[in-house]
Parts: structure tokens; sequence; C-alpha cells
């Protein structure tokens, strides 16, 4: 009972927990775009509003994981592997936009006007 | 009625006197100059300066006063009558073409670049008669009451000193004023406010709505000013946003 | 450590890195805005969970799957089988790993929830504080 309660547990900590990554980045997208759309600059906002949307397939592959019809071992040992690969990708693309986002305020706050 | 040259011109003296129909003696008093006008009905009737035999000259001589002297107006009727036949402004527009002799940074004199002029119109009655330069009037035309005077003179830039003697005659003669707004220092005021960010934004929405920022009238104005509201609302919020024009449209009046 | 567990390890990491090149620019945009405050100590201290879940899931791949695979093949082995009482202990021993397991992946999806309320706090309190 108790190691069902823990299993019940991590997974929805891991699908809330998914959720709340993608909440966060699309939120932080909206000010990306607000500096895209003033200063007409690439931020890659539509990446970081769209990226974290791998977090969400992730918590969504660890829910379909431990779906009754997926006790074959196999299966799942797959379907972790895509739901961590998309783990992987989201992260690495929300890195790039943030530190795409990053580099444009940089820039923006060495400016010295138009000669 | 008493000023030194620091605060109004004797030109500009000279010429409210005239259009003010005033009668009596206006006296300059300066190092290098002292002399006397007369004026009756706002009519030139005599001139007199230390050093110079010729009525041109001596005017020259006492419109030319623009380092630190002072002049005052005797209110007067002991003055001579017979009025020489000379009109104010242009005598002011002539002496102005000698003004690069005396050495002075006519810079100093001008109104700050950022000032809109227009021509003037003339009062009820007044009848005008100067004679202009090419440079001159080519300058007088230029002032279309959206144009400021950095912009201008960027235009006659390969006679720049020629080109600023002539607008200092202009306007001590009354025939360029101020225009109801002059263009604020928007960059600079963003800047101060919102830093580095603020330039960037404003630089961003010029070149966005292609606005010659010496070139702006009033509707260019509204229209930049309504777009950097949104822009600044949109990065700093509206609240700080709002301050920030206000402090804009402040410093164009 | 297994292939799928190595993948899983460095989205961690990204995620982590990604939240904290977060709290950079969330302090230099409350900079900008002229606000005094410490809002991006919050992602800042997600990427610190997500580090330490990191760390949790690490210990569990690296430490003790490994420590659960060799007690489970004691179970194949002679001595173990014909030896009762050694079974009980082996039996035991997998028992506490599996629970350990259990309580570190809980403990790890803690801290990436824990992480990920931080990261969205702090995006919804910025864009709040640029929208007054």
């Amino acid at each position: 009972m108790t190691e069902e309660l823990l299993q019940a547990y991590s997974l929805v900590t891991a699908v809330a927990g998914g959720l709340f990554f993608w909440i966060g980045f699309i939120i932080f997208g909206i000010t990306a775009r607000r500096y895209s759309v003033v200063f007409n600059k690439a931020t890659y906002y539509g990446l970081m509003m769209s990226a974290p949307s791998g977090i969400l397939i992730y918590s969504l592959l660890l829910i379909f994981r431990s779906a009754v019809f997926t006790k074959n071992p196999d299966i799942n040992f797959w379907i972790q592997v895509f739901a961590y690969v998309f783990l992987l990708l989201s992260s690495f693309l929300c890195l790039i936009s943030v530190l795409k986002l990053n580099k444009l305020i940089d820039e923006l706050k060495k400016y010295r006007g138009t000669k | 009625m008493k000023g030194t040259v620091n605060s109004i011109s004797v030109s500009g003296m000279l010429r409210l006197l005239c259009n003010y129909k005033k009668t009596g003696i206006l006296n300059v008093d300066n190092e290098k100059v002292k002399g006397l006008i007369h004026l009756h009905n706002g009519e030139i009737t005599h001139v007199e300066a230390s050093g110079s035999n010729d009525i041109k000259q001596a005017l020259n001589r006492l419109l030319l006063v623009v380092e630190e002297g002072s002049f005052y107006f005797e209110d007067r009727n002991d003055v001579k009558t017979q009025p020489l036949g000379l009109s104010v402004e242009n005598i002011i527009m002539e002496s102005s073409r000698f003004i690069e002799s005396v050495n002075a940074d006519i810079f100093e004199y001008l109104l700050p670049g950022r000032e809109v002029l227009k021509i003037s119109t003339l009062p009820q009655n007044k009848m005008l008669s100067v004679n202009f330069l090419d440079h001159e009037w080519n300058l007088l035309v230029s002032f279309d009451g959206n144009n400021n005077i950095d912009y201008v003179l960027g235009l006659f830039k390969d006679n720049l000193r020629k080109s600023q003697s002539a607008l200092y005659g202009l306007i001590a003669a009354g025939l360029l004023k101020r225009a109801r707004f002059k263009t604020p220092e928007i960059g600079k005021i963003a800047a101060e406010n919102l830093g580095s960010i603020g330039l960037a934004i404003v630089d961003s929405e010029f070149k966005k709505h292609s606005i010659d920022r010496n070139r702006m009238g009033m509707k260019e104005m509204i229209m930049l000013l309504n777009s950097l509201e949104n822009s600044f609302s949109e990065i700093v919020g509206k609240t700080k946003s709002r301050q920030v024009i206000e402090k804009i449209w402040e410093s164009s009046r | 450590m297994s292939f799928d567990a190595f993948i899983y390890e460095a989205g961690l990491l990204l995620l982590a890195a990604a939240s904290a090149y977060m709290a950079v620019v969330i302090k230099k945009l409350t900079a900008i805005v002229g606000e005094k405050n410490n809002l991006w100590l919050l992602p800042a201290a997600g990427s610190a969970v997500l580090i330490v879940s990191l760390a949790a899931h690490l210990y569990a791949t690296i430490a003790l799957l490994p420590e659960l695979g060799k007690h489970i093949q004691m179970f194949s082995d002679e001595n173990i089988i014909f030896n009762s009482a050694k079974m009980d202990e082996v039996k035991a021993a997998v028992e506490k790993i599996k629970n350990s397991l259990l309580l570190l992946k809980a403990f790890s999806f803690t801290c990436f929830f824990v992480s990920s309320l931080l990261i969205a706090l702090a995006s919804w309190l910025y864009l709040k504080l640029i929208s007054k």
C-alpha cells in the first residue's frame, strides 16, 4: 500500500512538475514576446513558448506508462526513453531561448543611441 | 526701461520700441562703443556712436553689441523728429551681416537647437521693407513651423557661420519666432528614466515610424508619443510609462 | 549508468541551467523596470532544487540500483538459496533498497515539482510587475 502510494505520489508530482514548468516558460515567453515586438528583434519567444511542450509530453508519457494496459516491461522502457528524450530536447530548447533573451538584454543595456 | 544684453539684445529692444511707437532716447553703453538712438513715434530720427560719423555705421556698431554691456531707454520728448527713413528690421538684418567681425560666438546667443521656429505674421497696418541676401531668404523660408534650428542649420552647413549670423538677425528683427512647441529631447528623457533600454525604445520607435526627429511636427509627435506609451508599457508597465510620457510632454512646452 | 538514466540526468541538468539563466534574466529585467526586489531568487532557488533532484536521482542510479541488482543476483546463489537465514537477509536487504529507491524517487520528483512551482511563480510575478 505504501509502495503504491509512493508510486502514485511520484507520478502526480512528476506530472504536476512538468505542467508548472510548461506554464512558467510560457509566461516567460510572453515577456520575451514583448521585447520582440517593441524592439523588432528576434528573441525566439515562439521557441520559448513551444519548447516546454516537451516537458508536458514527458509528463503525459509518464502517465501513459503507468496505465494498466502497459504492463509490458519492454514497451514501458521505450515509453520512458521517449519521455526522457522529450524532456532533454525541451530543456535544451528552453535554455537556448533564455540565452537568446539574455543576449538581447545585454545588447540593450549597452545601447548608446544612433549617431 | 533698462536691460543688459544678456537678457535681450539691443536689436530686440530697438525693434520693440519701434513697434510700440515709442518716443525717447535709447542709450547704449559698452566698453567698445557708447551711443544713443533717437526715436519719435517709433521712427529712428537720430543716431550717435563714439568713433562713428556715418549713421549706418553708427547703427551697426550699436546693434552689434552682444557682449556684456547695458542700455536703457528714456521716455523723452526732446528728441529729433525728422525720420531717417530707416526700416528697423532692415537695419537689424544689415548689422547681423557684420556680426562675425565682433568675434563673438554667435551660437551662444541663438535659441537652443531644438526650438521650432516659424515666420512671424505682421501686425495690422505694419509695412515691412527688408533687403534680403539669398542665404538669408533661403534660411527664412526653411522654417516652416515644423523644422527646428538644428535641422535648418544642417541644411546650410557649408557656410555655418554665415547662416548663424543670418539666423541671429532674423530672430532679432522679429521675422522668425518660436512655434507653439519645441521638439522635446525624447531620447534624453527616456534614458534618464529608463536607462539605455528607454533610449533603445525611442530610437526603435523613430525608425518604425520613419520620423525625422528634427523635422517632427505636432502630428508626428502625438503619434510617436502614443506609440512610445504603448512600447514603454510593454516593457516597464503602464504606471511608469505614463510618468515618462508626461515628462516628455512637459519638456515640449 | 543506463542510457535512459543518462538522458534524464542530462535533461534535468539543462533544465537547471535554463532556470539559472532565467534568474539572471529576471534580475536584469527587474533592474530595467527600476524595481528593487529579489524576484530573481525564485528561479535561482528553483535551479538549486532541480540540482538536488538530479543528485537524488544520480545517487539512486549510481549507488542504489547496482546494489539492488547485486542483491537480486544473490537469489541465484546456491549458498543463499539453501540457507533460509541468509535468504531472509537478502530479502530484507532488497526490500530496504527498494524502499529507499521509492523514497528517493518521491523526493526527486518532489524537488522537481517544487522547482517548477518556483519557476512558474517567478514568471507570473514578473509579468504582473510589468503589467501594473
